[in-house]
């Protein structure tokens, strides 16, 4: 461990350092781009989409933080930081502020924050330090241990209701214990392509089911999920993108967002807003953004010669990747709506500055990777 | 398996390749997915769209009013309310439905059913009187609301009813003028397109769309005079009673223009309750029912047997002494007569003279003169369901024929078409399409298009309808008619009694008639010509007895009214004389 302490890369930003950085302002760009075009009415002094721009100053102060710090240190402190994140998902129990029948913030100042968002990246090094540290052989440690580690956190969210960012939560630990390995690697195939495929099939059950009873699954589950009923931001959502047709209908020409046809345009369904604005061009070229995101950061994980930073690093991909797809399934109809905003793109502060933290920690071990070599 | 701390073990690379790989194809389902919405069907998700947000309406026009000839609206639009629920919105439907039911007069279990249905929105009542929307208003009940919409009114009742007709529940014309001049009257539909958004506000107007287009449906001038019409309907209404009859009318125009003066139906109905009447009721019968006229059918044979010279009204007629066998029957004349002037004939209305002068003229040419006088066809007057009643051609017609229809049977006529031939006589020989319409008024009451008078046909040559005139007169003076005669004008007309044909006895029945009076004053100059008719009297069969009285009595109130002079030469030119002749109204 202290060998690799001081190990800090300490030369400046490389070529993929910047292209890294360029891809994910280019996100957040095209984000707060699309608030800026469903807010327009917005006539507060401090409308949202400069909230949005706020949140990304925030989120890229924590994304220097969090490449900063080497995080070999930071994953000391992970058992503590994800107790911390336990106690704060008890406390918005008792004094969170609920909305629309979930209870999922706590009041901080003018802000309000998520607990379930920010106790990811707990989770992430928590996971990353436990396997990381000595190998875990045997089942009991490989899955049952690490199992109950992540239930209450699990359940604590799910309990709010969120079912959206509890499934998040859970997809952290199963793809990163996957990465692991369980004893067969066809097995591990197998699951890990049920996982990606799981939104697609769930659409198919989830079709062949009356619509009274999604109705009621549904609002058993997530009672936010939808409040107009009847699939009401599903339908605008897929009617939206798909009048978006080839080329778009440029910024504020969105009718069926900027007429509030389509309810959270600025959150849930911020890709329905691009995608109607830019069309299918924007949202090709918007999809290879994240791509390139992500295959950087499987880079990072695949070349990173440290198991714990290659964990931390599948993890952080895991934790996007999960709500880059599910949110595009969700919003184009692919899948239920179960209430997963885009990462680097809906509006929200807890998931901006989680979700730069996250990437700061994969740019973290990039540079962390290369002193070892 | 032996993963050091600081060693990556190699199936470590293999599953984040693995997760790569996973990932990969979720982006890629996720691009086939956008592909196909916005690709493939983007067509459909641009129209789903458009249809949205893109709103047309249709903003209809105010209807137009329809006024008499002075300008007294008879037909006209109030605002009232009417009831609708959202019941979704309806907290507790049956108790809303017991609490309704008594203001409304409906039954509280088939309104609990209504407010408990699966619509978005019902017509809970429509047009309540204001008393009541008042009250319902007063209740406050959530989900249901009130909602003002146009209503047709006629603030006449009755009067004139059968022209005027009756509009729908939306305004929408069903009968009479109203039927007949839809278009004008509900004037241009505006279409305006906006976009919308998600709770249903205008966003925008889409294209430069005039708004002060029609904002008004054109209202209309009748040539009726609501006086006139009252006088007509007061006498009708007073005669049938006295005399019993089933049913009668009185249509009145004026010959020269054949503009129509009154047009007054018994039994008659009130068009802003035209549900509680039969269609029977609502009919305007008189125009699309015609009927066996009898012996006011006789000017045509007189008129076209002089027009051809075949008889003076000098010549001298055999009246055989009340009887005459025709193709095996016997006709019989109530005035049983020897010898007799052409013109005595028609005074006296002789059948035996009548037949005489159609054998004289002839089928061909007797023929022509009913066409030429206009029977058989449509006078192609503005109102709907015009009947051109029937007359076969000679070719058709059998050994009885000629001399059935020169006494008015074996022909079937509207009273339309007597009053048009009567008028051709008044005015000398032409033949003008009635109407009663006199103008076309835009929003502001300006005359758009003002009804000229219109002439189809000469039926007759002028001298033909002067010596017609002067038998007609003698008609009055001496023969069946005098009860029509005026102190102070000079009347001319022919009486007519027809029996109705009593089909289960397949013969002409004495008992039911219906009887007639056809005359025009002044003889001068004429003003009018008016047609009474009264179907079934019990009290009297005679059109002479029953009928002419009431064209006395409509016609000494009306030529004053109109301006006439005693004497009938002289006009004074009062304001209202000055009006008709410059085709101005003043809309109050």
């Amino acid at each position: 461990m202290s060998l690799m302490n001081d190990n800090v890369n300490r030369r400046g930003l490389d070529a993929f350092d910047w292209c890294f950085l360029g891809v994910i302002l280019a996100i957040i760009s095209s984000g707060i781009l699309s608030i800026y075009s469903v807010s327009n009415t917005d006539t507060s002094t401090f409308p949202v989409y400069l909230k949005q721009t706020t949140w990304m100053g925030v989120g890229l102060l924590a994304f220097i933080v969090a490449a900063g710090i080497d995080y070999h240190r930071l994953v000391r402190w992970s058992y503590v930081l994800y107790g911390v994140g336990l106690i704060l998902l008890i406390l918005v129990i008792f004094t969170g502020k609920s909305s629309r029948g979930s209870q999922r913030w706590i009041p901080l100042g003018p802000f309000m924050m998520q607990p379930s968002e920010f106790i990811k990246i707990p989770l992430i090094l928590t996971l990353a330090a436990y396997y990381g540290s000595t190998s875990r052989l045997g089942w009991i440690k490989r899955i049952i241990i690490p199992a109950l580690i992540v239930l209450p956190g699990f359940l604590l969210i799910l309990k709010q209701p969120d079912l959206g960012s509890s499934l998040g939560f859970l997809s952290i630990f199963v793809l990163i214990l996957l990465t692991v390995g369980m004893k067969s690697k066809a097995f591990g195939f197998v699951i890990l392509a049920g996982l990606m495929l799981f939104p697609f099939a769930w659409g198919g059950v989830w079709g062949s089911l009356h619509g009274y009873q999604q109705d009621r699954i549904l609002s058993f589950v997530d009672p936010s999920s939808d409040p107009g009923g009847k699939g009401y931001h599903g339908l605008q959502s897929r009617i939206a993108i798909g009048s978006g047709q080839v080329f778009g209908k440029g910024l504020h020409g969105g009718t069926q967002t900027q007429f509030k046809f389509l309810p959270e345009g600025h959150t849930d369904f911020v890709f329905a807003v691009f995608a109607e604005e830019w069309g299918f061009l924007g949202s090709v070229i918007l999809l290879a953004l994240y791509v390139i995101l992500f295959l950087m950061g499987l880079e990072i994980a695949g070349k990173t010669k440290d198991v714990m930073g290659s964990l931390l690093a599948v993890g952080v991909v895991a934790m996007i990747g999960f709500g880059v797809i599910v949110n595009i399934a969700m919003t184009s109809g692919l899948a239920p709506i179960v209430g997963i905003p885009l990462p680097l793109m809906s509006y929200g502060g807890s998931a901006m500055v989680v979700n730069l933290t996250g990437l700061g920690l994969l740019l973290n071990v990039k540079r962390r990777r290369l002193s070892l070599i | 398996m032996n993963t050091g701390q600081a060693e990556v073990h190699p199936i470590c690379r293999v599953r984040s390749g693995l997760l790569c790989l996973g990932l990969m194809l979720g982006f890629a389902l996720v691009f086939c997915r956008l592909f196909f919405l916005q690709v493939l069907q983007a067509e459909d998700g641009a129209r789903q769209a458009d249809r949205q947000h893109h709103k047309t309406i249709v903003i209809r026009p105010d209807r137009g009013t329809i006024y008499d000839y002075r300008g007294h609206p008879l037909a006209m639009n109030v605002e009232m309310s009417s009831l609708i629920a959202r019941p979704a919105l309806v907290a507790n439907p049956k108790q809303v439905a017991r609490t309704l039911a008594p203001i409304l007069d409906k039954d509280p279990g088939r309104l609990g059913k209504e407010l408990t249905g699966n619509e978005h929105f019902v017509w809970v009542q429509r047009h309540i009187p204001e008393p009541l929307a008042k009250k319902i208003e007063a209740l406050n009940l959530p989900g249901l609301e009130l909602v003002k919409e146009p209503h047709r009114f006629y603030p006449k009742g009755t009067l004139v009813s059968h022209v005027v007709g009756y509009a729908g529940i939306d305004s929408q014309g069903l009968g009479g003028v109203e039927h007949q001049y839809e278009p004008l009257l509900r004037g241009h539909k505006n279409l305006v397109q906006y976009q919308r958004d998600a709770l249903g506000r205008k966003i925008a107007q889409l294209q430069d769309q005039a708004s002060d287009r029609v904002p008004a449906g054109y209202s209309l001038q009748l040539t009726i005079d609501e006086v006139v019409q009252f006088i007509a309907e007061e006498e009708l209404a007073a005669i049938i009673k006295k005399s019993e009859a089933q049913s009668g009318s009185i249509v009145m125009m004026d010959p020269m223009t054949g503009a129509i003066l009154a047009w007054a139906l018994y039994p008659t109905y009130d068009p802003n309750q035209y549900q509680k009447f039969t269609d029977t009721e609502r009919l305007n019968w008189i125009l699309t029912n015609p009927y066996e006229p009898g012996s006011t059918l006789k000017i045509v044979a007189a008129a076209g047997a002089l027009q051809e010279e075949v008889m003076t009204p000098m010549t001298l007629i055999y009246g055989n002494e009340g009887q005459m066998p025709v193709a095996g029957t016997i006709v019989h004349d109530p005035a049983k007569s020897s010898w007799m002037t052409f013109s005595e004939a028609l005074a006296q209305s002789s059948n035996v003279g009548a037949i005489k002068m159609a054998d004289a003229l002839g089928p061909v040419r007797f023929y022509h003169y009913l066409k030429a006088f206009g029977f058989g066809e449509k006078t192609g007057i503005d109102l709907p369901g015009e009947s051109p009643g029937s007359l076969s051609n000679p070719g058709q017609w059998s050994g009885r024929s000629l001399s059935s229809i020169a006494m008015g049977q074996e022909i079937s006529v509207t009273p339309i078409q007597l009053v048009r031939a009567m008028s051709a006589i008044a005015n000398g020989g032409r033949l003008m399409k009635p109407h009663v319409i006199a103008s076309v008024l835009d929003q502001h009451g300006t005359p758009i298009q003002v009804n000229k008078p219109q002439e189809m046909k000469d039926a007759i040559f002028p001298d033909t309808a002067a010596m017609m005139t002067q038998i007609l007169e003698l008609a009055v003076e001496k023969g069946t008619g005098k009860r029509a005669k005026l102190e102070e004008y000079r009347v001319a007309g022919k009486t007519g009694t027809a029996q109705k044909f009593d089909k289960e006895a397949g013969s002409y029945s004495s008992s039911k008639v219906i009887v007639s009076f056809l005359g025009f004053a002044p003889v001068e100059q004429p003003r009018l010509t008016m047609l009474v008719m009264v179907d079934e009297p019990h009290v009297g069969k005679w059109g002479g007895e029953i009928a002419a009285p009431v064209f006395k009595k409509v016609a000494e109130r009306v030529l004053p009214y109109l301006g006439v002079l005693p004497g009938g030469t002289h006009f004074i030119q009062t304001a209202s004389a000055t009006s008709r002749a410059d085709s101005t109204v003043v809309i109050q």
